[in-house]
Order: structure tokens, then C-alpha cells, then sequence
């Protein structure tokens, strides 16, 4: 069993995103020490997807607002994890679009544009994520009206060179194989788990496992002859 | 508690106090909160002054250590340290960015240093044998975790390599349980003797078995140095468990000068101490969680001995007994009905006492003075009694920490007025206290008995 201090102190940073629900929306998001995918093998239920990274905590991804008042003010002024969330369900979402200037940025703009929005919809939320983790997708789950998404993380390599109190900004884009009505949509859900994705556990296919309870006396050889209780 | 979860617990010199039933009873006693007297009304009911109460819990209360029954050396202690120190040499501590670039990693590895540097500080400064031993296992485990966590950094240590020593450590706790002998000479000492084997036996085994779940569990990160490192640790954990069980035995058998075999009569003392313990449960009065109007006729709600009495009735069996009866644990067995008997007795002990009119309502600092007062009074009278001395101590050692509850109370010292209503759940912990005090010399006479009349 892992020891409970340790698990405590292996998990990264809480879930805190702040003041993320907008009127009419409802939106969850927890932090648990494990995301769980289905039972089915996790890689063929998580839809395609790209993950980009911002060494700023700030979306690499984001939507800038269509408001032509604000036009100019909202270019300048730096997303927030809130505005790189949204739905990309058409070409004129699509353009509202904004990439950062990195790396998988231009990855994520060809996977958007290769999009057929008559059969999907992209699902784009960012994150902060320590600097030294990885952000893995576990599972994703959807309706008409709400959309769940689980991630799992595990450390980053060694060599890595990161500070162990920074995070980054990472955007997800999900290409969610249907297409949804954006405005239809008002709950959204995330957790995040300090560890990796959990596969579900199988019954052990009769490995030998017995439910007998194991032995924490002394013991006797079962061999040998006429081994007596009181040599015990 | 879970034998899994009492493992983790050892740690720091407050290791014992923490057993069984009685963190039942600080759990329940710390839940129950402001009733009553409502928490926002106006009518508080009798209050007693902040300063006075840190007054009443400054005396220092008494404390009891269990003797250990086998004398331990001090070489062999030293061994264990030094051991655990080389694991840490591996390690180019103080860990700077240069040696491991990832600051979560290195963090990590270098908190696994430091518990480590303060197991070994807390083991050389331990009031107890049992103490000392327990903190230089929890020194060795971490020790291992940061240098095999290194050493995978390095690229020196693999997964498979940490998987492949298991077997080796299964075979070395084999090897031990299959020369123990449940022999012994002096009745009392020899149950104690054999209970501290099983002890780290039952670890080792647990410890073998939870290295080889992690290692399925994780198997989707292989390469994660500090997995390694934690998967690492575990074994060495089991390995020290079976150094220190194989040590005792050792010394134990060493000290007898007439020794003869036990095991036929300690499966006896049990059997007939878990039938005598089962009558008496039998015999309670009340469902489990009951209210305490259920299990006394005088109007007790809302005062100390009530949530006393409902924490006393609630663990009132030994939840680790089953394990120990199933996996033939048969010197824990009888000290686990020693632990759960005086439990009982306090509770039915307690129930009379209410039933004649012998109970308080607080109301001023003098009653709540007069509670504590009883409780350490209790325990040094039962310390005093040299009748069954290493089967009482290693109760009293085990009775409830009298610094929770007197933490509890220092809480509210700043405060210029408290609602007596506000101290109950504290209060109640030391008249649990002093319930099972008075009831421990007569629990050790009952199972010296049963041990006396096998052995």
C-alpha cells in the first residue's frame, strides 16, 4: 500500500482555478489523487487531441473576443485560462482563434483546420500545470449539454530543468467526434489527478492468487516427519 | 485500525499511544461539537475562563513506557543506523539543480533525505527500545527510497532490478519463520516476547506483499525515479523488519537458561481468552453507536462521561484480533483481548458508576480541574501496582495521550469566557482515561491468569 504521507507529497499542485463559471454556466473542477478512464482500453475511447505548452501561465490557445468595441483592447491584454476555453464548431469560430508562439502551436492550428465540423466539434480548455509535470488526457465524456474531461499527470523527466512552484499554461484541444451545438452546452467539468491515468483494475485470470490468509507465525516445513504442535 | 494503517503511524515517540480503540474514542470525541447550548445563541450556559484552563492542563501528566521484553543492544542499533547512513552517503546531498535539473524531483528526493537524517536523530534521542527500533526502520526505508531514487537518475538503477530483489527477502523471511520456535521460559515475558516477533513479521509480510501490488500499479511508469525510489524503500522496509524480528528472537532465546516449547499453550491462552472476551461482549448492553440515554437510566446527555461512555462502547472490540486469530498470530491474539477486556470492563465499569449517581455536570473550572485530576490520579495509582507491572504498563503506555487532550483545552486560553459546553468532548477523553486506568490492574490479572493456567 502506498504509504499516505508520500502519496500526499507526490501530488503536485491543487485544481485551483479560479472564478471560472459564467452566468447560466456551471462548471466543476476537482482535484483527486487519480483519474480514472473506462474500462475499455483508455487509448481507444480518448478521442485524437493536442496538448501545447506555455512556459507563461497563460493559454497557449485562446479565443479572442468578437466584440468589435473591444477589439483592440482585448488583443493587447493577455488571456486568461478562462478565455482558452470554448467550442471550435465552424470556420468563424475557428478564426477567433489565437496560438502563442510555440512550439505545437502550428500543430494545433493545422489539427483545427483539418477539422470536419459537419461530424465533430473541437473542444479546446487550458490549464495551469506545473512546471514540472506532464498533463495527460484520461478521459472525456459528453452530451448535448455537458462535457467532462479527466487528466492524470505524471513527472517529467529528471533532466528536465524546472522550478518545482512554476507553472505553465497548457491548452488542450479535443476533437470530440460529434457535432454539438456550443450554445446548447452549459456544464463543463474537469479533474485533475496528481497521478497518471489509472487503468481500471482487472480480476487477476487465476494467477494462482489465493484468499487464504497468509501466515505471520512460525512455520514448519510440510515435509518433514512427524513435525509435532509442541515443536512449534 | 487496519495493521496497514497502524504500520504508518509509528512514527515520532508517540508511536504506542495511537493503538486501536482509543483513536476510536478520540475520533468520536473530537466530532461531537457544539450542542446544547447553541453555538450562536446568547444563552451559553456556565463558562470558565480561558486563563484558567491553560492552568489545569500545565501540570504535566503522568507517563507510562512499556518495558521492552527482550534486551536490546546498543551495537545492534548502531548497525541499523549505520546502515541507513550509507543509503545516504549515495546521495550527493545538499541536491542542486545541476544534479537533478527537475525541482519536483529533486524536491522530493532531498525531503526523503531529510526524513531520513530525522529518523536517525529522533532513534538516537528515543525514550524507548520500541521507539529507537521503529525510527531506525523508518530511517532505513527512507534512506533507500532517496539513494535508489538517485540512483535511477543516474541511470544505475532500474525498475526490474528493485522487482528482482523481492524474491531474496521473501526467501530471508522464510528462512526466519521457519527456525522461530514458539519456546519461552517465564510465562508473561515469553507472550510479550513472541508478540514483538509477530509484529515485524506480520510488517515484513505486509510490506512484501503491498512492493509486489506496487509494482503492478505503477507499471505504467517505469521510469519514474522517485517510483522507484518508494518501491525501493518498501523492500528495504521488510528487510529491516526481518533483521529486527530475527534480533530479537535471537537475544530472547539467548536470556533463557531452561527453555521449553509454548506454541500448543499459547494457541490455548488465546482460545480461551478470545471465548472469555466474546461473553463479555455479549453481555454489553446497547447497539453499537448507541446514544448514551440508551445505555444508562439517569439523564447524562451533553456531559462528559455520556460521549465517554458511547467512545467506550463503540470500540469495544479489537479490530485488528481477526487478523491476528487468521494469519496464527497467537501471542497477539492474547494481547489484543488484554487491550480490548480493560476496555470493556472501563466501559461497563463506567455505566455502574453513572447508575450511582457518580458522575458530574461541569460547571466551573473546579470540575473541569477534578476531571483531570481523576484521570492522572487513576494512572499513577495503576502505575503503582507492581502485581502484573509488565502487563499493566504496557496498557498504560497505550491509554490515550493526555497532551491531545490537554492541547485540546489550551486551544481555548485566549478566550476571556468559555462555554463549559464547548470543553465536553475534551473532558470526556479524560474520564475514558481514568475509566480504563482503574480497570487495567484487574484486566492483567484476568489474562495473567489464563496465561499462568496454559504455560
Amino acid at each position: 500500500m502506498v504509504p499516505l504521507t508520500r502519496r500526499r507529497l507526490l501530488q503536485g499542485a491543487t485544481a485551483a482555478m479560479a472564478g471560472l463559471a459564467g452566468c447560466g454556466e456551471s462548471v466543476t473542477d476537482t482535484a483527486t489523487d487519480s483519474a480514472s478512464v473506462p474500462p475499455e482500453d483508455g487509448d481507444r475511447t480518448i478521442p485524437d487531441h493536442r496538448t501545447v505548452r506555455n512556459a507563461e501561465n497563460r493559454p497557449p490557445v485562446w479565443f479572442r473576443d468578437v466584440d468589435a468595441t473591444t477589439e483592440t483592447a482585448s488583443d493587447d491584454d493577455p488571456p486568461t485560462h478562462r478565455d482558452g476555453r470554448g467550442f471550435v464548431a465552424g470556420t468563424e469560430d475557428a478564426d477567433r482563434l489565437r496560438y502563442a508562439d510555440v512550439e505545437g502551436a502550428e500543430a494545433a492550428r493545422q489539427f483545427v483546420a483539418d477539422t470536419d465540423f459537419g461530424e465533430a466539434t473541437v473542444y479546446v480548455l487550458a490549464r495551469p500545470v506545473r512546471e514540472c509535470l506532464t498533463l495527460e488526457l484520461c478521459n472525456v465524456s459528453w452530451s448535448e449539454r455537458d462535457v467532462e474531461v479527466d487528466f492524470g499527470s505524471r513527472h517529467r523527466d529528471a533532466d528536465v530543468s524546472c522550478r518545482a512552484d512554476a507553472h505553465d499554461g497548457v491548452s488542450v484541444l479535443i476533437r470530440i467526434p460529434e457535432a454539438l451545438d456550443p450554445d446548447e452546452v452549459n456544464s463543463y467539468g474537469s479533474s485533475w489527478g496528481s497521478g497518471p491515468c489509472r487503468v481500471r483494475r482487472r480480476p487477476p485470470d487465476g494467477d494462482g492468487t489465493t484468499t487464504e490468509a497468509p501466515d505471520y507465525g512460525p512455520k514448519t516445513r510440510t515435509n518433514a516427519t512427524e513435525t509435532t504442535e509442541a515443536e512449534r | 485500525m487496519s495493521p496497514e494503517a497502524t504500520d504508518r503511524t509509528r512514527r515520532g515517540a508517540r508511536a504506542r499511544t495511537t493503538r486501536r480503540g482509543f483513536l476510536a474514542l478520540a475520533a468520536s470525541a473530537g466530532l461531537a461539537g457544539c450542542n446544547g447550548f447553541g453555538y450562536f445563541s446568547d444563552d451559553r450556559g456556565p463558562t470558565v475562563e480561558g486563563a484558567a484552563l491553560s492552568e489545569v492542563a500545565s501540570t504535566d501528566p503522568p507517563t507510562v513506557t512499556e518495558r521492552f521484553p527482550v534486551e536490546v543492544e546498543q551495537s545492534y542499533l548502531d548497525e541499523a543506523a549505520a546502515t541507513a547512513r550509507e543509503h545516504l552517503s549515495a546521495v550527493p546531498a545538499p541536491l542542486d539543480e545541476s544534479d537533478v535539473p527537475n525541482g519536483v524531483i529533486r524536491q522530493e528526493v532531498s525531503r526523503l533525505y531529510e526524513e531520513a537524517t530525522e529518523a536517525l536523530a529522533d532513534a538516537a534521542e528515543a525514550t524507548t527500545t520500541a521507539d529507537a527500533m521503529g525510527r531506525l526502520r523508518d530511517a532505513r526505508e527512507d534512506a533507500r527510497a532517496a539513494a535508489a531514487a538517485w540512483a535511477a537518475i543516474d541511470g544505475d538503477l532500474d525498475r526490474e532490478a528493485v522487482r528482482a530483489s523481492i524474491p531474496t527477502v521473501r526467501r530471508a523471511l522464510e528462512e526466519f519463520q521457519f527456525r522461530w520456535r514458539y519456546v519461552g521460559q517465564a510465562p508473561v515475558r515469553a507472550v510479550l516476547a513472541h508478540a514483538q516477533i509477530e509484529e515485524r513479521v506480520g510488517f515484513a509480510g505486509r510490506r512484501l506483499r503491498g512492493a509486489g501490488e506496487h509494482h503492478r500499479r505503477y507499471r505504467r511508469r517505469p521510469d519514474n525515479p522517485l517510483a522507484i525510489g518508494e518501491f525501493a524503500g518498501e523492500v528495504e522496509s521488510a528487510r529491516a523488519a526481518i533483521d529486527d524480528a530475527a534480533y530479537v528472537y535471537d537475544r530472547y532465546v539467548a536470556s533463557l537458561g531452561d527453555p521449553r516449547p509454548i506454541g500448543e499453550g499459547l494457541r490455548a491462552v488465546g482460545e480461551s481468552l478470545v471465548e472469555t472476551l466474546d461473553e463479555r461482549r455479549e453481555a454489553l448492553p446497547g447497539e453499537p453507536h448507541a446514544e448514551a440515554s440508551s445505555l444508562v437510566d439517569r439523564d447524562v446527555e451533553g456531559t462528559p462521561i455520556a460521549e465517554a461512555l458511547t467512545g467506550l462502547r463503540d470500540a469495544e472490540y479489537a479490530d485488528g484480533l481477526d487478523d491476528e486469530l487468521a494469519t496464527g498470530r497467537r501471542a497477539s491474539v492474547v494481547l489484543s483481548v488484554h487491550d480490548t477486556l480493560a476496555q470493556v470492563r472501563a466501559f461497563e465499569r463506567l455505566r455502574e458508576r453513572v447508575a450511582d449517581g457518580e458522575f458530574v455536570r461541569v460547571e466551573t473550572i473546579e470540575d473541569v480541574r477534578t476531571i483531570r485530576d481523576a484521570a492522572v490520579d487513576a494512572v499513577a495509582a495503576a502505575a503503582d501496582s507492581e502485581r502484573h507491572s509488565r502487563l499493566d504498563r504496557r496498557l498504560l503506555a497505550s491509554l490515550g495521550d493526555f497532551g491531545y487532550a490537554d492541547r485540546q483545552i489550551e486551544e481555548y486560553a485566549d478566550r476571556d469566557q468559555v462555554p463549559v459546553d464547548w470543553l465536553v468532548p475534551d473532558l470526556s477523553y479524560y474520564v475514558a482515561i481514568e475509566a480504563r486506568a482503574r480497570e487495567v490492574p484487574a484486566a492483567s490479572a484476568t489474562v495473567a491468569e489464563a496465561i499462568g493456567s496454559e504455560l
